[in-house]
């Protein structure tokens, strides 16, 4: 999302600095006495001098922006996975602050668990903030299988320096049948 | 920026809102003191406009300057790395000595930055690396991106950039106290079949 944002961000910011040079202009020309240039007024002016306020095109149009508004506000407040999380520092004489990569730790999990006998089709889901780091494991075992999975999780976490302590759940899934 | 990016079009978003609902509203003629029958440029406003002569046109550029100066600003902002300004090459000057002429010797930052790079590279466990030198010579920001091969034991990773870290202090002078480490675990080495 922070990466759609920055994108909207500078797509907002194109289309302020393209209206803002446009309005420079034509103010400037009007002001001077000049034809419009580079957009006649009339294309615009015209249809807003005759459009009234209960037109069905003024209705459908707030609606849209307001529903747009409404998708807008959801997307920003709702709260977003962290793109990366803190590990254990160090034992360096210098203080490093370390980080990992949300997604790269999900794939690494996913993968771990894949390798055991009997587990395929592990999806993990990592949420947290900063030190506090929540898992979900679901791989696709047959029930007794729930236990090495918790092993193999807790070695890989370990291996990563992940913080202590991490709440994990393993949510098996029914293995797909054989035909 | 990420914040503000998010403050940004969260008020944004706000506006929008209320600008549907009361367009909304006043085109159900639910609004009070608002006729559904009114245009959307009011003929009262234009004939307003006329009055102010070319005055307000003027007035309109100068509002539409503002508006661009914000959006360049605001491209701006994005565009900046996290990090800011990279940090000026580091100019090393001569103790005064009397057996010695004076001199200064200059040292590129991105000199430094590819040696932090390559000493860091050499771990067998890492894939690529990343380094941004930010701040100046007397406040220094380190800012690393470690991609590392699959199974690497971070623990032993950390002390092999700590012992990295201090030869990049003891070779450059810099004493940075603002360092930070971000790894991406990547599998892409392993075959993954589904």
């Amino acid at each position: 999302m922070r990466v759609v944002n920055r994108l909207a961000g500078v797509l907002l910011g194109l289309v302020l600095l393209a209206g803002g040079l446009l309005v420079v202009v034509e103010g400037v020309l009007a002001a001077t006495g000049r034809r419009p240039w580079p957009v006649d007024f009339a294309t615009w002016y015209g249809p807003l001098t005759r459009t009234e306020l209960r037109a069905p095109v003024v209705l459908a149009c707030s609606i849209a922006v307001g529903v747009l508004g409404l998708l807008l506000f959801v997307t920003q407040v709702r709260r977003w996975a962290p793109p990366r999380l803190a590990v254990r520092h160090g034992t360096g004489a210098r203080p490093v602050s370390w980080w990992v990569y949300r997604r790269s730790v999900e794939r690494e999990l996913s993968s771990a668990v894949d390798a055991l006998p009997g587990v395929s089709e592990t999806r993990c889901r990592l949420r947290g903030r900063g030190d506090r780091w929540r898992l979900t494991v679901s791989p696709r075992g047959r029930s007794d299988t729930g236990e090495p999975v918790h092993r193999a999780v807790t070695a890989q976490l370990e291996r990563m320096a992940a913080p202590v302590p991490v709440r994990v759940r393993v949510a098996l899934r029914r293995p797909r049948r054989v035909a | 920026m990420d914040r503000l990016n998010r403050a940004l079009f969260t008020v944004l978003a706000v506006l929008l809102v209320a600008a549907g609902v009361a367009g909304t509203l006043a085109s159900l003629g639910r609004l009070p003191r608002v006729d559904p029958a009114t245009h959307l440029l009011p003929h009262a406003l234009r004939d307003r406009w006329h009055d102010w002569g070319p005055a307000a046109w003027l007035v309109l550029a100068g509002a539409g300057l503002v508006v661009a100066v914000l959006g360049f600003l605001l491209v701006r902002g994005q565009l900046v790395p996290r990090l800011g300004r990279p940090m000026p090459d580091l100019v090393l000057t001569d103790p005064e000595r009397a057996d010695t002429p004076p001199g200064r010797t200059r040292v590129r930052s991105t000199a430094l930055v590819h040696g932090f790079e390559r000493d860091l590279a050499r771990h067998p466990k890492v894939r690529r690396v990343s380094v941004g030198l930010g701040g100046d010579a007397a406040d220094p920001l380190v800012h690393a991106r470690l991609e590392l091969f699959s199974g690497a034991d971070v623990t032993h990773l950390q002390s092999y950039v700590a012992e990295s870290l201090s030869r990049f202090v003891t070779t450059t002078g810099l004493d940075p106290a603002d360092v930070r480490v971000v790894l991406a675990l990547t599998d892409r080495d392993h075959h993954r079949v589904r």
